[in-house]
């Protein structure tokens, strides 16, 4: 058995996992998220990553994964982000699309500033 | 190389003071300090008060004497060089009735050393002066003539006014050596810049022993006494009207309650003997020390309203109650002016003129300047111009009406002025203009100032620094460490 | 000097200011919103982080993208926003409107008169001084916030190895900032026996790095006479003292709302929440100036903050239109297991929502309103902490006189 603090949601969740080889029973989740968020976390942790780029001109750029990325992933994505200038992109735009094949992309969140 | 009539060593209240004053004169001045600002040591942390004279004998102490002297100059000072002062008068208040024969003794001092209006007052009296005294207030007396000065403020403008007046000023010049040749003194710097004096003023603070011993002077020994202070908000109901003092113990004229010329409270400084020169740590004893005492002297005082806390230390020379400013007896080109803990703040304008006329002793013609005095271009201050003034003043300069520190209600284009005056450390524009000494303490402009600096010196970013070498804020850029 | 005139002024840009606006603007008021910075969103800006408007807009954004959402709403209501613009003074003239004085570089100083005026000024941190935190003067001291600004909004690292002073979500935050910037992060260090933090921060900011949570520790001393060497940390069961090596010190020890132009115009504070006594409509004990989101009291989400101004703004825009709010006659009033409720009168014979926070922590309590004792409302509530906010609606009947909320733990 092993206890887990749902991280979907503000709420913050308490739940108890339990894995009996494939089958995975969730209890304390206060919606289908949890179970969801639970079996992720066994199985394949992911995590949604925020970040920082240089933008041209000196500016910088506020990021995000538009899904949550698996865990072992992230430095690798971020020291290879973090060394680069970027050109200016719209918010909501696409940085880098399908990250090592994941299907997760790279999106701007907020204007170049 | 370049050769200076007279270096002054340390731009503190002292050193700045003396450079000011020789700057009247044709003379070749420089005015060098071990910090990256001036003010940086001793008297950053002073508590800013112009003292009333009745400390000291006037008949038996030079400290005194000048201390009188030096409270007379201020309202000329203030008038040329624009700084924090104000005139709101000083009481010493006896909290019990043992306290009452030193209370006396000290009045009659004041009264022998004619401090112009001293006043005895009964418990009545010192409410009307002061209502907000707590219950414990038995009697006391009154100096209309002592006040509270923003301390680092006039350093500042001492300087920049010396320099506008041809005194050159080097930052971040630690003397290591002083050798004599001939008619000259070269003094060099640790990092190797040399300048040559043929005489050489010792105002180093808390280092005017090493520099005395530099330069084959006397041999003495500087010991820090460390005060702590506690900064409150502008808006405590603790803040008086005028400068409270307890009756003096005898290492100390004791802790105050002082409503800064800057708009604050100040309560505070503790008196406690340290071994090292660079200690500036405040602790929580003294802490609650000072705000118990505090609280037993004026009404309103809270813990909730504290801003910062820092601490000081007075440059005490053992055996010698009084201030050393002599020419050496040992190095006929240095003259000392060491010791000079309280009140050399009050008596720096009158040490300025002293150590003047031991110069013209010494034989250095002393020729007033020709040309008319240049004045320092003025503060343009957002916080004390109305709207229609900062608005017309918007007209030539766009950023007068930028506000970057919203606390204190500091503008850009007072920034950039400071920055532009070559203080190009975080401690420097803060202390130059209030940014960032209020009640976020720099949390919300912080950011914004040091990039302002950025722009305005060409320092990159990740070498500013809070307060010179080893003091950097930040240590790179986003990227420069290894995500693991 | 410039003029500009307007039916519904609010000071602040934010998630608060922005909601307000839109509120007011969609009433067909003319609405100016001011901000001293040059874009929208105040503090959401550095929020680069997700995990907010799941309430507000159904979805979960960052910081950035919440402040944009909000931005547009305002400006498709027809809100006018002035950027750059900082607020010196908010003065009450004769007539009962106000004048606001406006200082920015692109247009000096302008006055602003408006009828009704929404201050959405936000908070500001508390710093080591207002904790009283000991020891050097170091560089490398920090708010969690001004951290995040150097290094969101400048691209600047403030240090290689950190401590982190209180695990409010800020500092939590700010931990996981530090680890995706290369930063080390020695410990979180709480003063309190509990995290201050949301559980869902505690664990994907401190757990998935493996950082150390110290509970009932505090920060004794700084150390470093230069730049920050070490801290002193004690332990607050055995007294215990030790020291961590790190270059800085991240202070995240709660949030003061940034009220000082609402102070200088004489209206009524409210001690428990550092904001002014407002009514069921955000109004201030002043008629016509209006208060919500952080500077009203601290939140804990900023969806909150947006629906309260929401109904602060609709509000400003009624009493711009009118010249009179129906009057709050019921006073409001809370049991010790509450620090404080919002708002502190209301107006009988209307809904009002509540907003609380608890001083207890438990599993589970009951939260019941009365109204002159007689029970109108109650809610059972969950995982009560003093870190979350609870929030109730009621019906207030005609003629109550006094609302009085309990919390009360159930076993």
């Amino acid at each position: 058995m092993k206890k887990m603090i749902c991280i979907t949601c503000p709420t913050g969740c308490e739940m108890e996992v339990l894995c009996d080889g494939n089958k995975i029973t969730v209890a304390g989740n206060r919606c289908p998220r949890g179970a969801a968020y639970a079996e992720s976390e066994i199985k394949d942790p992911r995590r949604t990553v925020t970040a920082v780029i240089h933008s041209a001109n000196g500016k910088f750029q506020s990021v995000r994964t538009n899904k949550p990325l698996p865990r072992p992933l992230i430095p690798g994505l971020l020291n290879t982000i973090l060394q680069k200038v970027y050109p200016e992109f719209e918010p909501g735009a696409v940085i880098i699309s399908d990250i090592e094949g994941t299907g997760v992309d790279l999106i701007a969140t907020g204007p170049a500033r | 190389m370049k050769q200076y009539d007279v270096v002054v060593i340390g731009a503190g209240a002292t050193g700045a003071s003396i450079a000011w004053r020789l700057s009247h004169y044709d003379l070749q001045v420089a005015l060098v300090d071990r910090c990256a600002d001036a003010s940086f040591g001793v008297s950053k942390a002073n508590s800013g008060i112009v003292h009333g004279g009745f400390h000291h004998s006037a008949d038996s102490t030079l400290k005194a004497k000048l201390e009188l002297e030096g409270n007379e100059m201020f309202d000329a000072l203030q008038k040329e060089l624009d700084f924090e002062f104000t005139r709101c008068g000083i009481l010493v208040v006896a909290y019990s009735d043992e306290e009452l024969p030193q209370l006396q003794k000290l009045y009659e001092r004041g009264v022998a050393n004619k401090v112009p209006g001293i006043e005895m007052c009964d418990r009545p009296r010192l409410l009307e002066l002061e209502p907000k005294l707590t219950d414990a207030a038995v009697a006391g007396f009154f100096v209309p003539r002592g006040g509270v000065i923003e301390p680092y403020g006039y350093v500042f403008s001492l300087v920049e006014s010396a320099e506008l007046n041809g005194v050159e000023f080097w930052r971040n010049f630690q003397v290591v050596s002083a050798e004599k040749e001939g008619d000259f003194r070269t003094l060099t710097a640790a990092d190797g810049r040399k300048v040559q004096a043929r005489f050489v003023v010792n105002a180093a603070g808390l280092y005017a022993d090493e520099v005395s011993r530099i330069c084959g002077g006397e041999e003495f020994e500087i010991r820090p006494r460390k005060g702590e202070e506690y900064l409150l908000d502008r808006t405590s109901p603790g803040r008086p009207s005028k400068v409270i003092f307890p009756v003096p113990t005898p290492c100390s004229k004791g802790m105050l309650v002082i409503p800064t010329a800057g708009g604050t409270t100040m309560i505070g400084p503790s008196a406690t003997m340290v071994d090292d020169k660079e200690e500036n740590s405040t602790t929580q004893p003294e802490r609650e020390i000072i705000f118990e005492h505090s609280k037993k002297m004026v009404k309103g005082i809270c813990e909730r309203d504290l801003v910062a806390a820092f601490s000081g230390l007075r440059p005490v020379l053992p055996g010698n109650e009084d201030f050393f400013i002599a020419r050496s007896e040992k190095a006929s080109d240095l003259i000392q002016a060491a010791g000079i803990q309280s009140p050399g703040l009050t008596a720096s304008p009158a040490i300025g003129v002293y150590v003047k006329n031991i110069l013209a002793d010494c034989g250095i013609e002393l020729k007033e300047k020709s040309a008319p005095r240049k004045i320092l271009p003025p503060k343009n201050r957002a916080r004390e111009l109305t709207p229609e003034e900062l608005d017309k003043l918007h007209a030539d300069e766009k950023l007068a009406s930028r506000i970057i520190c919203r606390c204190e209600f500091i503008s850009e284009a007072e920034i950039v002025a400071a920055v532009r005056r070559g203080h190009v450390t975080l401690d420097g524009v803060k202390f130059r203009t209030r940014a960032g000494m209020g009640r976020c303490q720099g949390g919300f402009c912080a950011p914004k100032i040091m990039q302002i600096i950025s722009r305005e010196s060409g320092i990159p970013m990740e070498e500013l620094t809070k307060r010179g070498p080893g003091s950097e804020l930040l240590v790179g850029k986003l990227g420069s460490l290894e995500v693991k | 000097m410039k003029q500009i005139n307007c039916d519904v002024a609010v000071i602040g840009a934010g998630g608060a200011g922005l909601s307000a606006a839109a509120a007011a603007a969609a009433q067909g008021k003319k609405v100016a919103v001011i901000d001293r910075e040059e874009s929208c969103g105040g503090v959401l800006c550095q929020c680069i982080h997700n995990g907010f408007g799941l309430r507000y807009f159904n979805e979960e954004l960052t910081g950035p993208e919440y402040a944009l959402r909000m931005e547009r709403c305002a400006r498709e209501s027809g809100a006018e926003i002035l950027l750059g613009e900082t607020v010196g003074a908010v003065k009450r003239n004769s007539d009962s409107t106000f004048e606001a004085t406006l200082y920015s570089v692109a247009n000096g100083v302008s006055k602003l008169n408006t009828k009704a005026v929404v201050f959405a000024t936000g908070c500001r941190e508390r710093t080591r001084a207002n904790i009283a935190v000991p020891g050097d003067r170091s560089a490398g001291v920090y708010t969690a916030g001004s951290a995040q600004k150097l290094m969101n909004l400048t691209g600047m690292l403030p240090g290689r190895r950190a401590v982190i002073v209180g695990s409010g979500d800020i500092g939590l935050i700010m931990a996981r900032r530090c680890r995706w910037s290369g930063i080390e992060v020695a410990a979180v260090v709480e003063i309190l026996p509990e995290p201050s933090g949301l559980p869902r921060n505690i664990a994907q900011c401190l757990r998935d790095f493996d950082i150390p949570l110290l509970l009932s520790h505090r920060c004794a001393r700084i150390i470093g006479r230069n730049r920050v060497e070490a801290v002193e940390i004690e332990n607050l069961i055995t007294k215990e003292r030790f020291t961590y090596q790190c270059d800085t010190v991240l202070f995240s020890v709660g949030l003061i709302p940034e009220n000082e132009l609402l102070k200088s115009m004489g209206v009524a504070m409210n001690p428990a929440t550092g904001g002014p006594c407002v009514d069921g409509s955000c109004q201030c004990a002043l008629p016509g100036v209006f208060a919500a989101g952080n500077s009203l009291h601290v939140h804990d989400l900023v969806d909150f903050a947006s629906i309260e101004a929401r109904r602060a703004g609709m509000a400003a825009a009624e009493y711009a239109s009118s010249g009179k709010l129906p009057e709050a006659a019921a006073v409001v009033a809370c049991s010790k297991t509450l620090k404080y409720a919002i708002p502190n009168k209301c107006v009988p014979g209307t809904a009002c929502e509540f907003f609380f926070r608890p001083t207890v922590s438990c599993a589970k309590a009951k939260l019941t309103a009365l109204a002159d004792g007689v029970g109108i409302a109650q809610k059972m509530c969950v995982s009560v902490r003093p870190a979350e906010m609870l929030a109730m609606k009621a019906e207030i009947p005609a003629n109550a006189a006094k609302v009085q909320f309990h919390l009360e733990e159930c076993k």
